[in-house]
């Protein structure tokens, strides 16, 4: 026996899990919520996925081979597939293609390779794309399609694309409508959806609900408008929310994230919802709604929970998720901009970090004393 | 139900931290076996943590089986024995198990033939109850037994640190958990030699006194359960129960065992013995039985073989001093591209550089796995921070904190974060998705502080030397100044006395004489002064 023997460090066996791992179960959960909002607004999510997609895997791709890793790390660590994927959701479904592809530049570029890639950036890099969009195109990115049972139907692939790429616009979007309402028809009446929509975009029901606030006419706002809608579009919200809850449930079950930051975060707006709503019904949104209305699910389970931008130790992801739930609620009721996750999310990364130095962990026989075997 | 109630009824505490590992524990099934006699056998003289004894044998002299072949008076130092008889070949450095080739001092023998063996006699005590317990633990020690449960510390120091009125040992905890993967020498050791552990156990308690006696075994080894309980009954082991815990890597580590049984978390700071608590390993009471009852010293012990590589797996009778090579040969190895030779377990083990190396007393288990067997290491990437490692770590550490500090080489801010709490059992390592290295950090990080230390140590003894030696020079200055001081008072005496023996006066003489005296205490302590105000400025030269 004359082989040379093979050397390497303790321990010698190691778990199935990897970065790359983790993230694909992230995505794979986000599937259901994908393919529901698909049925309730149509093709643009699948063109979202696809540009976001493409530009976040081939600027990954170009900086990896800049900074001299090798090509591999797309699939090992799978996280620009996830970053992109997050931002596709979040997006607006009919964003304009050049719009989508600055935001995942700048994600994977700025937000996540100039702080020194996965791993180092300080902000979510999909957040961080986002927000860089919202403040710099603030139009296109408010506006969002309404839901309508089998959207796919009237949002068809051919005409998503053509908005997405500007040609013939109004057109599409005319026809778009039309085909919707012949789809409403058949189930509904017909005047309730000609007196709410006069497009098949618009801007959600969170920015419609901010603008009554000032006016103090928040609650008999949502009665008329629920009332009228046949509740459709708190239906449609209330479905996906739920499926990212579930998602959310299965990655905690299954070990992906840590239960703490999400339900910190989910406590947190639940109590601060509701004693502003209980004190002030008219101004603020009711409860329900401030969970079912935006990303609000999303966020706390899919966005906040990103390990790197978040505190891993037990009492700092508490006491993050509680920052990230009032800087969430203070945006959301007090503030300008109607949906506040990616806000938050960004606001909460940057106190991570100090989170993360002050938060100690409780040593091991910290508490114990040379007596205790005699304790009664 | 109070603490005690609750070590009675084996009810268990749980710790958190920890992983699950696949078992690989196929071995435990087979009987175990005797190797081929080996020709020859390589003793290091240090195998144990601590220091070599001295070499009382010289090469050419013929030993007898058991006959020790170190001595010393270091309570640090236990001797060795030679396994069989034969003739003492060489004494010199060889290669010994290490993770990086090390050679250190061997005592090497060529066996005579197994029809010629000749056995040397050392004393035994088989009414040991009739014996002090410092006899025996003169014993134990001179038996060679060292904790086989891994790092080898000398046993008759731990329990020698629990022999003491004013801290009585309260709880003796036998440690069969054996949690790592593959290594099932300790289950087979309980299922055959059940009777013979708990002698072992008894003699322990002789020693000791304790209140009461846990034999601590994970669920997996209900045959080893079984068998000892029977033992105990039949050997009539009272005040003593098995207690069966939960399958978990490392539950077999010393303080998280005692957090299982009893719910105390023994601070890593803290010695457990400070808590009224002895563990001791299966092997190693196994040993203690022999050595008091039959006279015969750490020679042998069981060892695991396994791995796909392996034909024959199973477990082994292997002398002390056996080649790892041959014991491989005999079991069938065939190695595939790039094998690798683990001793130990996979966990907390190391790949042998160099299978041409002996067996020693800490060896439990030899593992050469085939393929993806035990996963290779995946190329490391970035932490992302995912906290998993602080998850699974048993000491409750933040290792990927501790990992950043090891790598900036901060050491005071990694001691802070607690890196000699850390017992490197490859948790951490095991769980990280991004394959970060984690434990050897801390283990090369442990080394440097060590050696950062040892050169402090170094320097400081310099700067002691050189401050002695400073204010010796000083006090012979001064000294030599007050000689010179005395010198010409008394010259000045002497004069004045010639003067007034001129005047031949004899009063004036004496009166002169004794402001002679008085000019040479001035002069002494005038020359003090400036001795002090040399040093001090000296001093001050030296701090500037
Ligand atoms: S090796 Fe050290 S840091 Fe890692 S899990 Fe074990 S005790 Fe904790
Ligand atoms: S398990 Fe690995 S990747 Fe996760 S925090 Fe620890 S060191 Fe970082």
């Amino acid at each position: 026996m004359s082989h040379t023997l093979y050397q390497e460090g303790a321990p010698h066996d190691a778990n199935v899990s990897s970065t790359g791992k983790i993230m694909r179960l992230v995505i794979y959960a986000l599937v259901p919520a994908i393919i529901a909002h698909f049925y309730f607004f149509g093709w643009g999510i699948v063109f979202n996925l696809l540009f976001c997609l493409i530009s976040s895997l081939v600027t990954e791709g170009i900086i990896l081979k800049l900074r001299g890793h090798s090509l591999n790390r797309l699939w090992r660590d799978s996280s620009a597939a996830l970053t992109a994927v997050i931002l596709a959701i979040a997006l607006p479904p009919l964003t304009p293609w050049y719009l989508t592809i600055i935001g995942c530049v700048f994600a994977i570029a700025i937000v996540k390779h100039a702080f020194g890639g996965l791993g180092h950036n300080i902000f979510n890099p999909a957040m961080g794309g986002f927000v860089f969009l919202l403040i710099s195109a603030p139009l296109p990115m408010t506006e969002y399609i309404e839901a309508v049972p089998n959207n796919y139907l009237n949002v068809t692939a051919p005409r998503a694309i053509s908005i997405i790429f500007n040609i013939n616009k109004e057109q599409n979007l005319y026809n778009a409508y039309n085909d919707a309402y012949k789809h409403v028809i058949t189930r509904d009446d017909a005047d309730t959806f000609m007196a709410n929509f006069d497009a098949i975009t618009g801007a959600t029901f969170l920015i419609d609900a901010k603008h009554e606030q000032p006016k103090n006419n928040v609650y008999s706002f949502i009665k008329v408008r629920m009332m009228d809608l046949s509740n459709y579009t708190f239906f449609a919200h209330l479905v996906i929310s739920s499926l990212f809850l579930l998602g959310g449930i299965a990655l905690i079950v299954f070990k992906v994230i840590d239960f703490r930051i999400p339900l910190s975060f989910l406590l947190t707006v639940i109590i601060i919802a509701s004693i502003c709503y209980e004190i002030a019904p008219n101004t603020y949104l009711p409860t329900l709604y401030h969970l079912t209305f935006g990303a609000t699910f999303f966020g706390a389970f899919f966005i906040l929970t990103d390990p790197v931008t978040a505190v891993p130790k037990p009492i700092g992801a508490v006491i993050f998720g509680i920052i990230a739930g009032i800087i969430f609620m203070l945006i959301r009721n007090f503030g300008g901009y109607p949906d506040a996750v990616a806000f938050s999310v960004l606001l909460t990364n940057a106190c991570a970090p100090l989170i993360s130095i002050l938060t100690k962990r409780r040593e091991f026989g910290a508490k114990s004393h040379p007596g205790d075997i005699y304790e009664r | 139900m109070n603490r005690w109630d609750r070590i009675r009824k084996g009810v268990i505490f749980s710790f958190k931290g920890g992983v699950y590992p696949e078992e690989h524990k196929s071995a435990h099934v087979f009987p175990s076996h005797e190797l081929p006699f080996p020709k020859k056998l390589v003793i290091p003289i240090k195998q144990h943590s601590g220091v070599g004894g001295e070499i009382i044998v010289s090469e050419g002299q013929h030993v007898g089986a058991f006959e020790p072949l170190t001595a010393s008076n270091s309570p640090m130092a236990i001797p060795v024995h030679a396994p069989l008889s034969g003739i003492i070949e060489k004494i010199g450095p060889s290669l010994v198990p290490h993770p990086s080739g090390l050679a250190e001092m061997c005592i090497t023998i060529a066996t005579d033939l197994p029809a010629m063996q000749v056995k040397y006699n050392n004393p035994n005590f088989p009414l040991y109850q009739m014996e002090n317990p410092a006899t025996l633990l003169d014993h134990i020690k001179n038996m060679g037994i060292a904790g086989l449960g891994g790092a080898g510390f000398p046993t008759d120091i731990k329990l020698r640190s629990s022999v003491n009125p004013n801290n009585p040992c309260e709880l003796l905890l036998i440690n069969g958990a054996e949690c790592e993967p593959y290594i099932t020498c300790d289950d087979r050791l309980m299922c055959e030699r059940a009777i013979e552990i708990v002698r072992g156990i008894k003699i322990i308690q002789h020693i000791l006194r304790p209140k009461f006696t846990v034999i601590a075994i994970e669920e997996n080894k209900p045959q080893a359960i079984m068998a000892i309980s029977a033992a105990l009954n039949e050997e009539h082991c009272e005040k003593a129960r098995v207690t069966s815990i939960p399958v978990k890597y490392p539950s077999g580590a010393a303080r998280n065992l005692i957090k299982i049984i009893t719910g105390i978390e023994v601070p890593y700071q803290a010695r457990s013995s400070a808590y009224g608590v002895v563990v001791q390993n299966v092997t190693t009471v196994f040993a203690v039985g022999r050595a008091v009852l039959l006279g015969e010293p750490l020679v042998k012990r069981m060892v695991t073989i396994s791995g796909d590589s392996i034909r024959n797996i199973g477990n082994y009778w292997a002398y002390i001093g056996t080649n790892v090579r041959d014991i491989l040969n005999a079991c069938g190895f065939t190695p595939d591209e790039n094998p690798r030779v683990i001793i130990g377990g996979p966990m907390m083990g190391y790949t042998l550089p160099n299978a041409n190396v002996p067996i020693v007393k800490t060896t439990n288990c030899i593992i050469a796995p085939r393929g993806q067997e035990l996963k290779r290491l995946k190329p490391q990437v970035d932490c992302i921070n995912c906290g998993r490692c602080a998850k699974v770590c048993p000491a409750r550490l933040i290792p990927y904190e501790l990992h950043d500090y090891c790598i900036t080489e901060e050491h005071n801010l990694a001691l802070k974060c607690g890196l000699k709490s850390c017992i490197e059992c490859g948790c951490c390592s095991f769980v990280c998705p991004s394959a970060i290295r984690l434990v050897e950090s801390f283990r090369e990080e442990k080394a440097k502080i060590k050696a950062v230390k040892r050169k402090e140590e170094k320097l400081k003894i310099a700067k002691e030397r050189y401050a002695a030696k400073r204010i010796r020079v000083q006090e012979e200055e001064r000294l030599r100044a007050e000689r010179k001081a005395q010198a010409l008072a008394k010259a000045k005496a002497l004069a004045e006395l010639k003067k007034s023996q001129k005047d031949n006066t004899q009063e004036d003489a004496t009166r002169a004489l004794k402001g002679a005296e008085k000019d040479a205490a001035i002069a002494k302590a005038r020359a003090d002064a400036q001795a002090k105000a040399n040093t001090s400025s000296k001093t001050n030269g030296d701090t500037k």
